[in-house]
């Protein structure tokens, strides 16, 4: 994972733009620091992929 | 997940958030850290606490530096933000490589792409190159 300028071009993988990754990074780790965090399901983290809008195989967890 | 193992995981997390640094190994339960690093809570390398999501101890990946000058690391871009989401802070200065991303009043500020290689069944076969 790398982040690049939005005129770089670069092959195979995916890319995400800033407000997408934005979006996932607060729902992924905004509850970290959360007294009360339990682990998620992998269920769950899928299910948060998908509400920022990652779907499809290449975002499909183990 | 077992009582001690959320302790000794909000032990690590608090120290990175407060520190932008582990807390030495030597004074962690051994046995809880590996149990810590078997579910993908913490990764270890080298005797020490080497990242805890969205946190990493290694200084080679995404910055993150607050109005105030304090200062944390993660591996990648999504950790990154997810250090500005879990600090819950406004604004900061993620610097990944050589590309710079302000963010300002709780919004990203500037463009940039974010790359990901890796499909996300493999991304913990090497956790620190997705």
């Amino acid at each position: 994972m790398r982040l690049l300028r939005s005129e770089d071009s670069v092959e195979g993988g995916a890319l995400i733009g800033m407000q997408q990754l934005w979006d996932v990074a607060q729902v992924w780790y905004g509850d970290r620091l959360d007294p009360e965090w339990r682990p998620r399901t992998r269920d769950e983290s899928q299910r948060l992929l998908a509400d920022a809008g990652l779907v499809g195989e290449f975002w499909e967890l183990p | 997940m077992r009582a001690e193992e959320l302790r000794l995981r909000r032990t690590i997390f608090t120290a990175f958030a407060e520190t932008g640094e582990p807390p030495p190994v030597g004074s962690l339960d051994a046995r809880v850290l590996a149990e810590l690093e078997r579910r993908h809570v913490v990764v270890l390398r080298d005797s020490r606490i080497w990242m805890a999501h969205p946190f990493a101890a290694h200084r080679w990946g995404t910055r993150v530096e607050a109005p105030d000058g304090r200062v944390w690391w993660g591996n990648c871009a999504w950790d990154g933000l997810g250090i500005v989401a879990a600090l819950d802070l406004r604004s900061a200065v993620v610097t990944s490589g050589d590309v710079v991303v302000h963010m300002r009043d709780g919004a990203v500020v500037d463009d940039a792409l974010f790359h990901v290689a890796v499909p996300a069944r493999h991304w913990w076969d090497d956790v620190e190159h997705t």
